[in-house]
This record gives C-alpha cells, sequence and structure tokens, in this order.
C-alpha cells in the first residue's frame, strides 16, 4: 500500500512537470506572438536610397553657373582645380554640399552610413568620406556606387554609398 | 452461512473502493488531457494569429513599395525631353501643375477621385533640399483621415526646374496609413 501510494505521487509530479513545460511553451508562444520582423519595405527602402542618392547627388546644381556635383568632383580629381565658387575652391565645395544633402537627409533619419567620394590622383584630396556607425563588419550592408570618367586623364572617380541595417 | 456473507459483504465493499480509486484516476487522467489540449489548441490559433498578423504587414509593405513605384514614375510629372521620358527626375512646372489640379478638385472632384483610386489613404509630397541649406515642401496628394498607423517611404529624387534648366536634390516623401 505504501509502495503503491509512492508510485502515485511520482505519477502526480510529472503530470505536474508536464502541465508547468507546456505552459511555459504556451506563454512564450503567446510573448512572441507579437513581433513581426517582416523587412521587404526596408530592405527596398534602403536599396533604392542608395542608388536614388548617389544618382540624384551627383546630378545636383550647386548653385554657382552650371555646375553640379560631378562637375565638382571631376574639378577637384584633374591635375589642377579650375572651378571657384564664391572664394570657394571645388574640394572644399564638394565637403559642404555633402554636409548639407547628408544632414537633411539620412543623418535626420537616422540611417547609418558611410558616403566615400574616391578621387584617386588628386593632388588636393584622394578621398573624402562621411560616415556614421557603418564601419563594422556585422552590419548587413547595401551599396551602390557609381563611376565618374576623368577624360582626357586616364583615371575615374567613384562615388560610393554603404547604407548599413 | 452468516461469516460467509460477511466476508462476501468485505470482498464487495474492498472491490468498490478500488474502483472508486482507479475512476478517480481516470478523471484525474482526462482532466489533465484536456488541460493540454485546450493550451494546445490555444498555441495553435496564436501561432495561426502570428502567421496572418505576419502575412498582413508584409502585404502593407507591399502595398507602399508598390506605391512608391508608382509615383516615383508618375507620367504626370515626369521629367521629359523629346517625348523620351527622364527617370528618377521629377519636374517641378508639372508637379505644382499637378498639386494644384488636385487641392483644387479636393474632396468630391473627379480629378481628386481619380488619383484617390490610385494612390489611396496617403499623403505623398516633394522636398526640395537646395545647397544654401534651405528646404521647401510641395505637398502633391492628402488625404484627411485618422490613421491606425502610418508607414513612410523616403526616396531621393531629382528635381528639374524647367524654366533655368537647373537641378535640385528632392526627396519624395510617401505616408501610407492604414
Amino acid at each position: 500500500m505504501k509502495k503503491k501510494n509512492k508510485a502515485q505521487m511520482e505519477i502526480m509530479g510529472l503530470v505536474v512537470i508536464v502541465v508547468l513545460v507546456t505552459l511555459g511553451f504556451f506563454f512564450y508562444i503567446i510573448f512572441t506572438a507579437g513581433k513581426n520582423n517582416s523587412s521587404i519595405k526596408k530592405d527596398f527602402e534602403d536599396d533604392q536610397l542608395a542608388s536614388n542618392f548617389v544618382i540624384s547627388f551627383l546630378k545636383t546644381d550647386v548653385g554657382c553657373k552650371d555646375y553640379t556635383i560631378e562637375t565638382l568632383i571631376q574639378d577637384c580629381a584633374g591635375p589642377s582645380q579650375n572651378i571657384e565658387c564664391g572664394g570657394i575652391t571645388s574640394c572644399d565645395l564638394i565637403e559642404t554640399l555633402s554636409q548639407v544633402y547628408i544632414n537633411n537627409t539620412l543623418k535626420k533619419w537616422g540611417k547609418d552610413y558611410n558616403l566615400t567620394i574616391e578621387m584617386p590622383g588628386s593632388p588636393v584630396k584622394e578621398s573624402v568620406s562621411y560616415e556614421r556607425d557603418c564601419s563594422a563588419s556585422k552590419y548587413n550592408v547595401v551599396s551602390a556606387w557609381q563611376p565618374i570618367s576623368l577624360y582626357p586623364y586616364k583615371r575615374t572617380a567613384r562615388v560610393k554609398l554603404d547604407i548599413c541595417q | 452461512m452468516s461469516f460467509d456473507l460477511l466476508n462476501k459483504l468485505k470482498m464487495i465493499k474492498k472491490t468498490s473502493r478500488k474502483a472508486q480509486i482507479q475512476m478517480a484516476e481516470t478523471i484525474a487522467i482526462i482532466i489533465v488531457v484536456m488541460i493540454i489540449l485546450i493550451l494546445g489548441m490555444i498555441m495553435y490559433s496564436k501561432i495561426k494569429e502570428q502567421d496572418l498578423n505576419k502575412k498582413k504587414n508584409q502585404f502593407n509593405e507591399l502595398d507602399i513599395v508598390k506605391l512608391s513605384q508608382i509615383v516615383y514614375n508618375l507620367p504626370e510629372i515626369q521629367c521629359s525631353f523629346a517625348e523620351v521620358a527622364d527617370y528618377g527626375c521629377i519636374d517641378k512646372l508639372k508637379l505644382k501643375a499637378l498639386a494644384e489640379i488636385i487641392t483644387n478638385s479636393y474632396p468630391s472632384g473627379k480629378e481628386y477621385f481619380y488619383y484617390k483610386e490610385i494612390f489611396g489613404n496617403s499623403n505623398i509630397s516633394i522636398q526640395i533640399i537646395y545647397p544654401d541649406n534651405t528646404v521647401s515642401e510641395i505637398e502633391l496628394y492628402h488625404t484627411d483621415i485618422k490613421p491606425k498607423s502610418v508607414s513612410i517611404m523616403r526616396m531621393p529624387i531629382i528635381v528639374l526646374e524647367p524654366a533655368t534648366d537647373k537641378t535640385d536634390f528632392g526627396v519624395l516623401i510617401i505616408k501610407k496609413f492604414d
């Protein structure tokens, strides 16, 4: 009789464990039910943001004659700097305007980015870079880049934007 | 004779008690199984609900992606030269003209109704960022509803001023309401 009672107690213990495990799993499901990690919009937004930013940035007029940012990069990357707007050289103007457009867009929207303008062979600046929390390799990066011909010089400048997730 | 009857009665009583204990055990097992089954059903419905919510969110996200593509390539406001469309560029004059048409026909004009069918419950505007760090905004379309949630998409775009042939850095802002 005593042995039977002990066996019954053990069975009850097992039942309690099974019920507790089931309850734990149940609450886990309930608390994770509300979390949705869909990323269709985010992926699309970052992808188009990188490419559209680079295209629009290069084609934007700088408010000085007919120069665009692309023209400024071509001038800055060349052997001699001929463009000057209000006493500011093309290389300095690139930096000022990059800040203006980054501050009003990527920075304002809280994006992590890395905008690099590479001008190999430039006597003034070979590279200009603006970055916000985008250096670590742990991030998923969406990139867009645009080469700029420096004809008649046998070199190519490059504008690259990384959007880090 | 009476001793035999007494023994038999005792045996019946003992067997009946044993059966009662077995019945109680069976009932306990049934109750536990029922609880587990009910919890299982609730869990299953929660998982299903989660799947449906995920699907709903995905469709909402696809909706705003679709809308952004429609606006980005809207022929009414696109730049064009010699009847060739220039993608990723908005003509400022066309934009202002269309915005005026839509605003003037708000809320029951046929023009507004036409664009409501395309844009749905959303606000669409273009922000222009000038090199001197000033910002202006042109609203193309708006709806007056109390949204439960808002999904925003921002797309950089070139804004052309055809009168002077100048190009500005613009941002197409689409707010989709649910």
